[in-house]
């Protein structure tokens, strides 16, 4: 199957197939043509011009030939799907158009609902359409139910007649007849929305949306019903096994074959367990993981840089050292190439984005995939033989953090009672200690061993080598509620970022003021920015997700910031 | 040959995409047999770890050709990254064009 060209749709004589398939992104979805004697059908039109012009192209070309009908059948009512047959011209302008969707669906569209269409979390505006033909209407088992339209001459005819699975289960489906006698079967699949049908042709299964139903930032979307979902596949896994259909065809992607369809299905039984108690997918969680996206990625970008930039300085040294084999090893720890067009893709993405050709949602969802494939390049027990922890366990958290959040859950805190002022001395003292012993070189076994004592030593970068630390402690302060990993990480941020600026010296406090506790942070200005607003919002979310509250107390003289947390107080 | 170092002055981003194009114009700048070269980064405001690597191989090739490559007005963003990789070690970087003019070797 080509997408673009003509083919024949197995198991029905006299009909064929045009795809019209895309790259995946959820601006518009794929949209398949189907010519029959007596009608034409379009499955889910997309929502992009030149889409709706290439597919109209072929309806007037098809309808000339033979003039017959056009019904436009929807898998769902999701705008990236269905837009263009609300209010692309050429469509809504179509002789002979016939609009059929599910009933939810049908009531969504005729009643402008921003939700049910996701036309909120897309951003785009809705048009009120008519919807000729309310699919699957009922609930009920009603077998022998028909409808009779006439379009234009051509009756269709709709007979309810549901399926009894191997389970028991009822498979709610229509059979829409045509004048000459092919069949059209739509079978209701909630789960990915509660319009959601599958429709098959043939041998041929046009499934909509269904194998992205566990997807990040799809699964929890407006009417996304987990057990819904469960028995979808479940009927859906049923209705292959039972042989005659060969292809089925996603609203988004490439066409695939039944085994592998089952594949997916079956993963997707077991992904569907985990998401219980995920956050709905709705504007406000769209537009705070779309927040979360930009700062997390520009710390993402910042630690990347200089994790990939270290490797290139330690395996120049080694070089120049003549430890050729440890220099190798350094080039390979990471694909710093990959990395860099990754965070240059989604800095592209991020300049689209910001000049406002993009939604939110596409944000958050770039960010998810661009995490995801950073995540798979990042080999922390390797790269740990060379870089301090304190670098990988920043990264692996904000990666872990955003796989998390873009799935619909919320990422964890390990909030602990935690002594605030030895806290914040672990960190001072931290600053100043290398991540290898003096003797590891000297004990070194063999000529292996000495490259890689070699490479750690040379891989330790200290910043804080020209700054001076003061720490004050208060005394006797209660203790804390803290997640302290989180805690450490977002000082250390703020204290690299005075050190890059060139300040001298740094002064790190604890104090008990106002029923919280705080930790202080604060130096003479040297410049004007010491964190910029995306590594400041990042800092405040971090904060928050130590248990905390972040506030930059700075003037024109002093940079100051105060991270302030609960007192720990016992029961009773 | 020209006792005056050249000055390369880049701007933007160098990163995956922009990377080639500044390794070719210090390259030719190299192979034109300039031995006092000094890149003006005022206007660059992010360098990815490809931008490091062609600076260290300008470097090194500079090196062996026993000339003189300098770094001058390195912006906040950049600066970071050459002090946290360990970059700042390996280069000899000015505040402006000027300072890096003065006193370099003929």
């Amino acid at each position: 199957m080509k997408s673009g060209e003509w083919g024949i749709l197995p198991g029905l004589p006299g009909a064929s197939l045009y795809p019209f398939l895309r790259k995946v992104d959820i601006t518009s979805s794929n949209s398949y043509l189907i010519s029959f004697t007596d009608a034409i059908v379009v499955i889910d039109p997309g929502a992009v011009p030149d889409q709706a012009e290439c597919i109209l192209k072929e309806v007037k070309r098809l309808q000339l030939e033979q003039w017959r009908p056009v019904i436009i059948c929807l898998t769902h009512v999701h705008v990236d799907h269905c837009k263009s047959a609300l209010n692309y011209p050429g469509f809504c302008l179509l002789p002979g158009r016939l609009l059929a969707a599910q009933k939810q669906g049908a009531i969504a569209l005729e009643g402008q609902d921003r939700k049910a269409t996701i036309a909120d979390i897309m951003q785009q505006d809705l048009v009120a359409v008519r919807v000729d033909i309310h699919l699957l209407d009922g609930d009920e088992v009603k077998e022998g139910t028909s409808r009779i339209f006439t379009t234009s001459g051509k009756p269709l005819t709709i007979l309810d007649k549901p399926v009894i699975m191997d389970g028991g289960q009822v498979f709610l489906r229509q059979i829409l007849t045509l004048d000459n006698g092919d069949e059209i079967e739509v079978y209701h699949t909630p789960g990915h929305s509660p319009d959601s049908i599958c429709i098959r042709v043939g041998k041929t299964l046009f499934i909509g949306d269904l194998l992205f139903a566990t997807a990040p930032g799809i699964a929890g979307i407006t009417g996304w019903d987990r057990q819904e979902l469960g028995f979808t596949i479940e009927k859906i896994l049923c209705l292959l096994s039972r042989g005659g259909i060969d292809t089925c065809l996603p609203g988004h992607g490439r066409p695939l074959d039944v085994s592998t369809t089952i594949r997916i299905l079956e993963a997707m039984q077991k992904e569907a367990e985990q998401l219980d108690g995920i956050e709905a997918i709705n504007p406000e969680w769209v537009r705070e993981t779309s927040l979360f996206a930009q700062s997390l990625m520009g710390e993402v970008d910042r630690l990347f840089t200089i994790i990939a930039g270290r490797l290139v300085y330690v395996s120049h040294v080694l070089e120049e050292l003549e430890e050729r084999g440890e220099a190798l090893r350094m080039e390979k720890l990471i694909d710093t190439s990959l990395v860099d067009e990754l965070l240059t893709d989604f800095n592209g993405f991020s300049r689209d984005f910001h000049a406002g050709n993009k939604p939110d949602i596409h944000l958050a969802l770039k960010a998810g995939q661009i995490s995801a494939k950073l995540e798979r390049l990042f080999h922390k027990e390797d790269l740990r033989t060379v870089l301090d922890y304190s670098l990988i366990r920043r990264i692996s958290r904000l990666l872990e953090d955003y796989n998390v959040t873009i799935r619909g859950f919320r990422p964890l805190s390990n909030i602990e009672v935690t002594d605030l002022s030895i806290a914040v001395g672990a960190i001072v003292s931290a600053r100043a200690t290398p991540p290898y012993h003096d003797d590891d070189i000297i004990l070194a076994e063999d000529e292996e061993a000495f490259a890689r004592a070699l490479a750690l030593r040379i891989a330790w970068v200290n910043p804080f080598q020209r700054v001076e630390f003061e720490y004050s402690p208060a005394l006797s302060i209660p203790l804390a509620l803290m997640d302290r990993e989180r805690f450490e990480d977002t000082a250390i941020l703020i204290l690299e970022k005075l050190a890059v600026a060139g300040v001298s010296r740094v002064r790190m406090a604890t104090s008990d003021e106002n029923e919280e506790l705080h930790v202080i942070i604060e130096a003479p200005r040297k410049q004007a920015t010491i964190l910029d607003e995306k590594a400041s919002l990042f800092a405040a979310r971090s904060t928050r997700l130590s248990g905390g509250e972040f506030s930059d107390q700075s003037d024109n003289n002093v940079y100051r910031v105060v991270l302030s947390y609960p007192k720990f107080k016992e029961a009773g | 040959m020209d006792d005056e170092p050249r000055v390369l002055r880049f701007s933007g981003r160098i990163d995956a995409t922009t990377a080639p194009e500044m390794e070719k114009t210090i390259f030719e700048c190299l192979g034109e047999g300039s031995t006092k070269v000094i890149i003006d980064l005022e206007s660059v405001d992010y360098m990815s770890s490809a931008g490091l690597r062609v600076l260290l191989s300008a470097l090194k090739k500079m090196k062996s050709v026993g000339g003189d490559l300098r770094l001058s007005s390195l912006q906040p963003h950049v600066r970071e990254v050459f002090e946290m990789t360990g970059f700042s070690r390996l280069f000899t970087i000015f505040p402006t064009v000027n300072e890096a003019k003065s006193g370099i070797k003929s």
